[in-house]
């Protein structure tokens, strides 16, 4: 799976940006407009001046309570498009680590053979020393052959990480949708409340609630997920064998 | 040719030539390690639950590559070293043994 990481940031930040604007207007003309409809309306009209104000402080103070848990959950958004990390970077690295790394010393681990030495052949050098050499030369091999290893072990971990980070952002765009459905609901609410006051703005006040829980959830699912697999990941990172470089005879 | 030993100095040599050959090879593949925050950016990692565990892991495990390497790098200069001084040290004992030869020679002459 690969998407294009960047760009669902981008797209969060443009999103961000579109749904708290439409939120501050709707907010900011939520008074005037439930001014005119208490006003007009034939439940509220005659109420005393009083009342009709505790009505409009009551809407608006749910209005306003609704606004500002969508106004965390944007800057909550606002972060994931600054910290996105970079999947393509690591498998860039990834690439360069089995390249460059890996299979570097596999090709070096097969030029380390007595073949590839003439001290190494009995009718060049016969002596004690030369005995330590050749151990040395299979000691120094079976260490290079361990660079290897690792270097798939690194590769694997920032493939992962990259594969993570996408998934997360895949489970993001669900919960982004939550967090517009959530705007769109409040905003329409205010703005076509005038019907039915109160019932209008109260069914909007409830579609913008469960558009927070569907970001919420939808946040809690990509966090766990992403926590849980990349704990896995550090832990077998952290767990893979070192090199432990033999020290030969023959070179002290 | 050195008495009791087999030696030929000038395979030595090629050797330890062989031997700086390969040293230029695993100081390309030390180098050619991608390292979080110098080679690439460690943000690419993200700042999401656990990003910066994997992060951690990933440099602890590089740096502790590279150190071995480095001691690698040591190994194969030793190497070098080691067959440099063998093959003067026989070619010296065999100059030597040729000037005894000579003066036996002289004096026996």
């Amino acid at each position: 799976m690969m998407i294009d990481v960047p760009k669902i940031a981008a797209d969060f930040i443009k999103g961000c940006n579109t749904s708290e604007k439409a939120l501050q207007n709707a907010v900011a003309d939520a008074p005037g407009i439930l001014r005119q409809i208490v006003d007009s309306q034939l439940v509220t009209k005659f109420l005393p001046g009083f009342a009709k104000q505790k009505l409009i402080d009551a809407v608006m103070w749910a209005v306003r309570k609704v606004a500002d848990l969508l106004y965390e959950v944007i800057e909550l958004f606002r972060l994931l498009a600054r910290s996105v990390g970079n999947p393509a970077t690591l498998r860039t690295a990834a690439e360069g680590m089995v390249t460059d790394v890996a299979t570097a010393s596999d090709t070096l681990t097969e030029d380390l053979k007595p073949a590839s030495l003439q001290g190494t052949q009995t009718e060049n050098w016969k002596s004690p020393a030369a005995v330590s050499y050749a151990t040395g030369l299979s000691e120094q091999a079976l260490s290079v052959k361990g660079i290897g290893e690792i270097a798939r072990n690194l590769d694997l971990a920032l493939r992962d990480m990259a594969d993570s980070i996408e998934s997360f952002y895949t489970d993001a765009e669900i919960a982004f949708l939550g967090l517009a459905i959530s705007v769109a609901g409040l905003v329409i609410a205010i703005a076509t409340a005038g019907p039915t006051l109160g019932v209008g703005t109260v069914l909007g006040l409830v579609a913008s609630v469960a558009g927070l829980i569907m970001s919420v959830w939808g946040f809690v699912s990509a966090f766990t997920n992403s926590a849980s697999r990349n704990s896995d990941d550090a832990a077998e990172l952290a767990a893979s064998p070192s090199v432990v470089w033999t020290e030969s005879a023959f070179a002290a | 040719m050195v008495d009791a030993f087999t030696v030929d100095p000038d395979a030595l040599d090629k050797d330890a030539q062989t031997w700086r050959d390969w040293k230029g090879d695993l100081q390309k593949i030390s180098n050619g390690i991608p390292m979080a925050g110098s080679d690439f950016d460690s943000l690419a990692f993200s700042i999401l639950p656990g990003a910066q565990d994997v992060l951690a892991a990933y440099k602890t495990v590089t740096s502790a590559l590279e150190e071995s390497i480095s001691t690698g790098l040591e190994q194969f200069q030793g190497f070098d070293q080691k067959l440099t001084k063998v093959a003067s040290m026989y070619r010296e004992a065999e100059e030597t043994n040729v000037e005894e030869i000579a003066s036996t020679d002289a004096e026996v002459g």
